[in-house]
């Protein structure tokens, strides 16, 4: 990191990543792809982000950020307010299904000093904040916190996993079950989809209801 | 797979397969490094298994036969035996954190229809049999067995994670936040991941509230 780094700018270089990364999937992403995309060579893709867990890491990070500029200007009650995180959280990875895994990368980033990561401190502070707001203090807050993370983060990374295949095993899952309608519409993507959302959110409102129980 | 299969048990080569993953990660499991684990050529290897897909997603479902034999059949409650599949569920990953995210591989198989998933068949029989004795039928179960899945599989993606990491992000975090909590600022990995099988066992708890709420409110509205 220490060589002078070229004319793009950090959002141009994360714009095509990011795009890869939407159409190819993340293993697609390497310094010659993004190299290619931008205009300029691998080694100098190389020498802007030092290792490629750097630059997936980065990208989720961006993602990140993504999802803090839709939570700007939140109002309602902590839960209103975190019910609107969390959908934000989840608007951002189902757009971009194929970035959701990439928090490892992150986690390999952060551990191994390489490199920081802005906007996923500030949506911790953020959460955290709101946590507080609904009494949550000490180890309790800390551990709300988790069970968010823990239960929300995982339920979006194992579901845009489902997106990324466009809900395919799930409808034959469900086929295979005997139900041949949901909510009177044929068992499809969209169906499933609509289901997956309804699902999700059942478990939100029981986490949070959790989260209740925590506060003094 | 027309080929003569090599004089290899599946399990030699599974159990191969699982120790590279365990100690290199996902990424390093070739049909070259795992040829070279078992004495075979990787062209043997290959003709084998097909793809690579398909080995890391029967390599997943042969992690998800370890969890079955963890968690036992005989206990009577049904929520009981959902709360001790999804404590030997955690068990297993924990002990093979890389293979955790392989079910992506699993279902890129067998939406291929290039190999089956006989062990994950068996947990979701499991599963399903667990919540229709709860009393959840038709899309209510549909709609159940998906919130078990999404939650407690998501939730053990994401922790399996941070113990492949030891922990050591989330201890920087709870310092950072922590600071002036007793306990908190100094916080070691230990804490860390009893917190972590704490925020586990209290988060299946709310999911089969959940479950449970569901089944008690009747016949699914149509």
């Amino acid at each position: 990191m220490a060589a002078p780094r070229p004319s793009v700018s950090p959002e141009v270089f994360l714009d095509a990543a990011l795009a890869i990364a939407d159409e190819f999937g993340p293993d697609a992403l390497t310094t010659r792809s993004l190299g290619n995309a931008v205009g300029l060579d691998a080694t100098t893709v190389y020498r802007y982000f030092g290792s490629k867990d750097v630059l997936l890491g980065t990208l989720f990070d961006y993602m990140v950020g993504k999802v803090v500029e839709r939570c700007t200007d939140l109002t309602g009650t902590p839960q209103e307010r975190l019910r609107a995180v969390i959908g934000a959280y989840v608007e951002v990875f189902t757009e971009h299904p194929n970035t959701a895994r990439l928090n490892a990368q992150m986690a390999d980033m952060l551990d191994a000093g390489h490199g920081t990561a802005p906007h996923s401190a500030r949506i911790t502070a953020l959460v955290m904040g709101i946590l507080r707001e609904m009494g949550l203090v000490g180890k309790n807050l800390m551990f709300g916190y988790q069970l968010l993370e823990t239960f929300v983060v995982g339920a979006v990374l194992f579901e845009s996993g489902a997106h990324s295949r466009g809900m395919k095993v799930r409808v034959l899952r469900l086929l295979a079950l005997g139900e041949s309608t949901i909510d009177g519409n044929p068992v499809d993507a969209d169906s499933v989809t609509a289901m997956s959302t309804d699902v999700f959110w059942h478990g939100v409102d029981r986490l949070i209801a959790e989260l209740e129980q925590l506060a003094d | 797979m027309a080929a003569p299969r090599p004089s290899v048990s599946p399990e030699v080569f599974l159990d191969a397969a699982l120790a590279i993953v365990d100690e290199f990660g996902a990424d390093a499991l070739t049909t070259r490094s795992l040829g070279n684990a078992v004495g075979l050529d990787s062209t043997t290897v290959y003709r084998y298994f097909g793809s690579k897909d398909v080995l890391l997603g029967t390599l997943f479902d042969y992690v998800t036969g370890k969890v079955i034999a963890e968690a036992g059949s005989d206990i009577e409650s049904p929520r009981e035996r959902l709360v001790a599949l999804s404590v030997a569920y955690q068990k297993v990953f924990f002990e093979h954190p890389s293979a955790a995210r392989l079910n992506g591989h699993m279902a890129d198989m067998i939406h291929a229809g290039r190999g089956n998933a006989p062990n994950t068949m068996a947990l979701s029989g499991y599963v399903v049999g667990a919540l229709l004795e709860m009393g959840l039928a038709g899309r209510d179960l549909a709609i159940a067995y998906q919130m078990v899945e999404s939650f407690i599989v998501g939730a053990v993606m994401l922790e399996s994670e941070a113990h492949a990491h030891t922990m050591a992000v989330r201890v920087l975090r709870y310092r950072a936040f922590g600071v002036g909590t007793p306990g908190l600022d100094s916080l070691t990995v230990d804490d860390a991941e009893a917190m972590s099988d704490e925020t586990l066992r209290r988060g299946i708890d709310a999911v089969l509230d959940a479950v449970e709420a569901m089944a008690s409110s009747g016949p699914p509205p149509q």
